[in-house]
């Protein structure tokens, strides 16, 4: 019987149309002569013979065979990660923990080994939302996982390419990343190729490669550079204005220093009979300043209360310049010139820029000074000036006295990412498990890595005496625990089994 | 215990407690850790003073725990599994406390209970309250009947615009007559999706197949003993545990090839099916848990178990409950279908036997998934494709595992829709 008569009957309904013939098929006619003859009403008639057709249907059905083309996913040349580490990744995908899937990653493409291929499908989706660990993921995906991703087009992932043409051919993010990595190997080249195309991107295009140069940028990059400054795109400009502040040779940073050293005037001045001499500090800001100025980024009017607008351009030009200037300029060593500063109105700001401008121009030695001096004060990026163990400490002191732990906490998460000491860390809970509210499962999460081993038997020592902020310790330690504990066997499995 | 850690995290109820689970598999958190032949146990420090006493029956990987969590098994069972997994050194005791030895003495105890004969039942009672109820199901069907007959003479076409109301009221009838099977089947054809092309195959289908029961128990003094149970059972009649348990049934190292867990507003049913290495028997065991509670088994795909299986009375047996288990090794398979045309050749005989709708879990050698007219197959050795049922939400992972390559497929599904549940790669059973 042919189904579709079925069908049709069924659905425009027994009152409509006619049932099925009873000779068709022949298979079946012995069958449906049987429910005829039964005597039935026209539905159940009906029913019973569809019931039949519905059965020899599906047994009658055979498999379809036809010639199907599939791509084979390539073999791998390399082995695939141990069991002990698919265990582990098990374990953080459970998680969801990014930073320590980072890490796993990036030992296990260190070690040339790849991930087992039942995890890429779980792998892929999380890229999805941590677009971060795609160059990682690629890395370590192999052939089966260039294969999935060209059957699965709902996958998008950045593959890290480190061919020259992922320059010419990748999508945005993938050229930041190798301009990014190309500039460190190679400034000039990567520069050579930021001129070659600069025409022909859009201004989006070219402040976000522009931001890749942040922190490289150097005297032989001016001549181009400064040639930005007036292009159309405010978005390329701004970029341009924030590179040429970081080099002390910009024309721009010039341009800051001049009226800065017009504005401060030392001077020595001989005592009474010519016995002795005294050093004096004049700082005003001169009159007649070039309107263009303020189109660099420096704000005309101040917004604080008893800060006039004069002494606001000036804290903004200190800023912007580095300290070191002032030592040749006048002769005088960092103390002496911090010892001037502090003798005059505003001087408090003054030293405050001068934090600024060492901060800016990347001058530990100045940074300090000014620290010792103004030791109320944290500097939030003083963290990425100085070295690891000076930087530990100047956090640590802030801990240690209570003042603006936050603000410390907040920089050390952000600037220190080797590991901790443990010291540190002790001082940097103490504060956040009181802090239950502020400091939730989502900070710990983020800084795992930078946690020690060596803190999981120290987490009782934190807990706070408020019984509920205890509690919540107890179960944060937990967490915590397991945080590390991953950590530590991502490391392991990988050097036990390179 | 031969579980990995996949395969423990499998039994967790939730994401929550795999994700707990975790957190405790770390043997600073226990302060005690045993274990011998027959028992794994463990003192895990929580929030109140006195530490949780978690044990574990490694004979039917069951749990215990003092805690008062009313998830099964609880974080503390799953973290103290994954740490004898990962550790079995830091699991120095050998001898049970006295609180495990109790409860292990209790479930020997237990056992035997359950193998003792019961108390004599009245019944006179019961077969009155029988022939009740089938009275109470023979008017319900009639009034089903009725009501398809209704639907195929106004046409399938006029479905669509039917209100919810029109369904419910015959699944609610059907529940009234205590036919709980049939009240469901209804209940699922209304859930038809109207929109979905091809439905009124589906829908048509369905309620074939609730006229087909129907007219089969309307019938059933002609069919044979096995088929009259199929046709009560799909009904909703129930079969007393008690007496099935007291059949002898088939003993097999049995490897659990999948586990379905379905939400039933406050019912949980978990499917587990089961495949007989030795006999090439296939079953489905079920376990119902009201709000989490009341599970007996602890079982993971993966699992091979060494059971004694009796099946429920059927013209083609596949329910089936386990009278006694025990953990077991894993061992290599027998009867694997060759290809899809041998398991058609099955299922025809099967459908000769047993002509109603029913998933079965079966085991076919070499199939490679393809992605073909935009739809997900499976290719056998000879070039014959069966449809993937959609949305298989698992088809990356098995299309990553097989890489375009054959692979030994466990199964579950009938006529033309199948659904993987596991694959076997280098000798080993990975579950989807």
């Amino acid at each position: 019987m042919d189904w579709n008569k079925i069908m049709h009957t069924a659905l425009l309904g027994t009152d409509r149309a006619a049932l099925p013939e009873e000779q068709d098929p022949a298979a079946l006619g012995e069958a449906f002569r049987l429910v005829a003859e039964q005597g039935l009403d026209k539905e159940d008639g009906f029913l019973q013979m569809a019931s039949i057709a519905m059965n020899w249907r599906k047994c009658g059905e055979l498999p379809p065979n036809e010639q199907v083309y599939f791509p084979l996913a390539g073999e791998e040349e390399s082995p695939y990660c141990s069991e002990a580490a698919r265990q582990v990744l098990d374990n953080m995908l459970v998680i969801e923990n990014e930073p320590l899937l980072q890490l796993w990653l990036s030992l296990c493409a260190a070690s040339h080994q790849l991930l087992p291929p039942e995890r890429l499908p779980s792998l892929f989706d999380f890229s999805q939302r941590h677009k971060r660990i795609q160059p990682l993921l690629m890395a370590c995906a192999g052939k089966r996982g260039a294969w999935l991703l060209k059957l699965n087009g709902a996958w998008k992932v950045d593959e890290e390419r480190e061919d020259g043409t992922v320059w010419d051919t990748g999508s945005l993010q993938q050229r930041a990343l190798y301009l990014q990595k190309l500039r460190k190997k190679d400034p000039a080249h990567a520069r050579k190729l930021l001129q070659d195309v600069w025409a022909q991107e859009n201004a989006a295009t070219r402040a976000t490669l522009l931001q890749q140069l942040s922190g490289t940028v150097s005297e032989e990059d001016l001549p181009w550079l400064e040639g930005l400054m007036t292009e159309k795109s405010q978005k390329a400009r701004e970029e341009t204005l924030r590179l040429l502040r970081q080099v002390p040779g910009s024309s721009l940073v010039q341009q800051y220093w001049n009226i800065v050293k017009e504005a401060v005037q030392i001077s020595k001045t001989k005592g009474l009979l010519g016995i002795g001499s005294k050093t004096e500090i004049r700082v005003q800001l001169p009159d007649g300043i070039d309107e263009a100025l303020f189109k660099t980024g420096i704000e005309k009017m101040s917004s604080q209360k008893g800060v006039s607008d004069a002494d606001h351009i000036l804290y903004q030009l200190i800023s912007a310049v580095p300290p070191q200037f002032f030592e040749t300029k006048y002769g005088f060593n960092r103390d002496e010139i911090i010892g001037l500063f502090k003798k005059v109105k505003q001087g408090d700001r003054y030293l405050a820029a001068l934090g600024n401008g060492a901060v800016a121009f990347g001058d530990a030695a100045w940074l300090k000074a000014i620290a010792a001096e103004r030791g109320h004060e944290f500097y939030v990026e003083a963290l990425s000036v100085f070295d690891g163990k000076e930087a530990e400490k100047y956090a640590h002191g802030f801990l240690e006295k209570g003042a603006q732990p936050d603000l410390v906490v907040r920089s050390v998460a952000e600037y220190l990412k080797e590991e901790w000491s443990k010291e540190l860390t002790l001082k940097i809970f103490t504060h956040t498990a009181n802090q239950i509210y502020s400091y939730n499962r989502s900070f710990y999460s983020h800084q795992v890595l930078q946690f020690p081993a060596s803190i999981i038997p120290e987490l009782e020592k934190c807990a706070p005496a408020n019984p509920y902020a205890r509690e919540a310790w107890s179960s944060t330690s937990e967490y915590i625990t397991q945080l590390v504990n991953l950590k530590v066997q991502t490391q392991k499995v990988f050097t036990t089994h390179t | 215990m031969n579980l990995s850690e996949e395969q423990i995290l499998q039994l967790a109820p939730d994401e929550a407690s795999r994700k707990a689970g975790l957190g405790l598999a770390g043997a600073a958190k226990w302060v005690s850790r045993g274990v011998n032949d027959r028992a794994l146990w463990g003192e895990c420090q929580g929030s109140g003073s006195k530490p949780y006493q978690t044990q574990v029956d490694l004979s039917t990987t069951s749990f215990k725990c003092s805690c008062p969590s009313r998830k099964f098994p609880c974080k503390h069972g799953l973290g103290l599994l994954l740490l004898y997994a990962r550790q079995s050194s830091q699991f120095k005791d050998h001898e049970m406390p006295p609180w495990v030895a109790e409860w292990i003495q209790k479930r020997e105890k237990g056992e035997q209970k359950a193998t003792a004969p019961d108390k004599k039942v009245d019944e006179a009672a019961q077969q009155k309250r029988g022939e009740n109820r089938e009275k109470k199901v023979g008017a319900g069907i009639e009034e089903l009947l009725r009501w398809i007959k209704d639907i195929v003479r106004g046409g399938f076409m006029q479905l669509p615009d039917k209100q919810p109301a029109f369904w419910e009221g015959m699944a609610k009838r059907m529940v009234d007559a205590q036919a709980g099977g049939l009240a469901t089947l209804v209940k699922q054809l209304g859930e038809t999706n109207f929109f979905a092309d091809g439905w009124q195959t589906g829908c048509i289908e369905q309620l074939l197949s609730i006229y087909l029961i129907a007219h089969a128990y309307k019938n059933r003094e002609g069919l044979s003993a096995a088929l009259q149970q199929d046709v009560r059972a799909l009904i909703g009649f129930t079969q007393n545990q008690e007496n099935l348990k007291e059949a002898t049934g088939i003993t097999d190292t049995w490897l659990v090839l999948g586990k379905q867990v379905v939400q039933e507003e406050q019912l949980t049913v978990e499917r587990y099916w089961l495949y007989g290495t030795q006999t090439a028997k296939s079953a489905l065991v079920l376990q119902f848990l009201v709000r989490a509670q009341g599970a007996v088994l602890s079982l993971t795909p993966g699992m091979f178990i060494e059971a004694e299986l009796v099946y429920y009375p059927s013209a083609v047996p596949l329910r089936a409950l386990i009278k006694k288990h025990a953990s077991a090794r894993p061992v290599s398979l027998q009867g694997m279908m060759p290809a899809w045309r041998e398991l058609r050749k099955q299922e025809v005989e099967t459908k000769a036997l047993f002509p109603f709708l029913q998933a079965r879990p079966c085991v076919v050698e070499q199939l490679t998934p393809v992605w073909h007219k935009e739809r997900w197959w499976l290719l056998d050795k000879n070039n014959e494709l069966m449809e993937i049922a959609a949305p298989f939400a698992p088809i990356w992972k098995l299309a990553a595992i097989s890489g375009g390559k054959p692979l030994d497929t466990a199964l579950v599904g009938r006529d033309n829709q199948y659904e993987p549940i596991g694959v076997w790669e280098n000798g080993q059973y990975k579950s989807l």
